[in-house]
């Protein structure tokens, strides 16, 4: 019974707080993309990060053709409603995947890839995390899509910042930020 | 209005920062610390200044209280080579930095008091050692905005690890998302606010790292607690001492939000979600529903 009465009140404030992001005026051209990002995220943040793929051995930039990142089925089915995800940006800014550099940590390596589009952060994937068991596995499959919230909430013109519970992510940023300066962003 | 944004790894998580880019470059060129470029290019130098200096406030506070760096401070403290009394004497502390570790033992006093326990810095961990992390990280990034807003950055967010202080002068609003700790990548609720501190403890991101001194054990049972209010040392402290409280936490945070500006909102697995009724004013969407009670 209690959980049905948590599900309501979720339920509620999450239809509340759809309502007040559909009520708000878009402000930049960023609005769209940033929302359709971060709605193809949430499919993608809860499924667990496998094993690394083949393109996470070495630091060099892989750009692909497309964003929809071929390493990692996940996110790439999850984000077909993404108008970024099947559009070549013709713009100065590069456009595509950009492979970060593994960073060690001290539980081990993590590495990510940034999908860019138009000059904009559209997905983070994770391609490689420390796999010291359940525990840390779980810790690190709740604390990387938090990031990656924030990483593309950044571009959100509706949200500035992300309060969460502290995350340990110190190989996630620095492999994300290598990751971003190959794109040129 | 775009913002300049920067963010590094300290103390075990990342510390960002964002400012708008057009704020007002007059305030800073009033203390000397900018040049007459553009505007822009004004405001860019003044973000990358005081930045720099917040970092290296950051850093050095993270030297002296990490109880992961073998030789700092607070590790001496609790190998037992260093007493409080003897603070003084300490050659790697200068006299400032000493007055501030005063007020960091002073901050952990308070929300030791405030929380009936619940937070206690000199009781964490098994067995029982002295460990101010949980109120340093709140009190570091607070001095480190102060910082920023005295080297010209007067509207500005500093998030340490999803605990954010937010400065303005009044004409902007900042916009903060509540993480939802089931989907981490939603946002449960968002505030607007535009001056203060939101910090948010869980029990999901490290597990259940926040320990109890009182049950002696890991806190468990309330899933996540936000408190607003003007400042984020004690914030953050709040944040950590109710979900230490678990299932006392609406009482403490009632009574907290009748006596003063600290106001809170708190995800149960159990009961759902609940929150203070002065919480209502930086959370717009939630003034149309029913507040669920507090007990």
């Amino acid at each position: 019974m209690r959980k049905v009465l948590l599900a309501l009140l979720l339920t509620a404030v999450g239809l509340g707080l759809l309502l007040s992001f559909k009520s708000r005026p878009a402000t930049g051209a960023t609005t769209a993309l940033g929302k359709s990002a971060l709605s193809g995220a949430g499919e993608s943040a809860v499924s667990p990060q496998t094993s690394p793929s083949a393109s996470s051995t070495g630091p060099a930039p892989t750009p692909t053709a497309t964003s929809a990142a071929p390493s990692s089925p996940q996110s790439s089915s999850s984000s077909p409603s993404s108008p970024a995800s099947s559009k070549k940006a013709s713009s100065g800014a590069k456009s595509g995947s950009f492979t970060g550099a593994a960073e060690n940590t001290e539980f081990g390596p993590v590495q990510v890839e940034a999908t860019v589009s138009g000059g904009k952060l559209t997905d983070v994937s994770v391609l490689q995390v420390p796999d010291r068991g359940g525990y840390e596995q779980q810790i690190v499959q709740i604390a990387l899509p938090e990031l990656k919230s924030e990483a593309l909430s950044a571009q959100s013109a509706n949200i500035d910042v992300v309060s969460g519970a502290t995350y340990t992510s110190q190989g996630y940023a620095e492999s994300l930020q290598s990751a971003l300066d190959q794109a040129g962003l | 209005m775009a913002l300049l944004r920067d963010a590094r790894p300290l103390m075990g998580t990342v510390f960002s920062v964002a400012a708008p880019d057009d704020a007002a470059p007059d305030d800073a060129a009033a203390d000397g610390s900018t040049s007459g470029n553009t505007a822009a290019d004004g405001v860019a130098e003044t973000f990358r200044r005081a930045w720099g200096e917040a970092l290296a406030l950051l850093q050095r506070i993270e030297e002296i209280y990490s109880p992961f760096i073998a030789e700092s401070p607070v590790s001496r403290i609790r190998a037992g080579v260093l007493r409080l009394e003897d603070l003084d004497a300490q050659p790697d502390l200068t006299a400032d930095e000493i007055a501030d570790f005063r007020e960091v033992l002073g901050l952990c006093a308070q929300l030791r008091r405030e929380s009936g326990g619940a937070f206690d810095a000199w009781s964490v961990g098994a067995p029982p050692a002295f460990d101010p992390s949980g109120a340093v990280k709140g009190w570091a990034a607070e001095r480190a905005s102060a910082l920023l807003a005295a080297r010209g950055l007067p509207t500005h967010l500093l998030n340490a690890g999803g605990d954010v202080r937010l400065r303005g002068t009044g004409e902007f609003t900042w916009n903060v998302g509540v993480e939802d700790p089931h989907r981490p990548d939603r946002m449960l609720v968002t505030l607007a606010l535009a001056d203060g501190a939101v910090a948010t403890s869980g029990t999901r991101q490290r597990g259940s790292h926040v320990w109890d001194p009182l049950a002696r054990r890991e806190a468990r049972g309330l899933t996540q607690v936000t408190i607003v209010g003007p400042d984020l040392a004690l914030a953050d402290g709040y944040a950590t001492a109710a979900l230490a409280l678990d299932a006392r936490a609406r009482a403490f945070l009632t009574d907290l939000g009748a006596r003063g500006p600290y106001q809170g909102f708190t995800v149960d697995d159990a009961q759902g979600v609940w929150w203070s009724e002065g919480f209502e004013q930086y959370a717009p969407v939630l003034r149309g529903l029913l507040r669920p009670d507090a007990l």
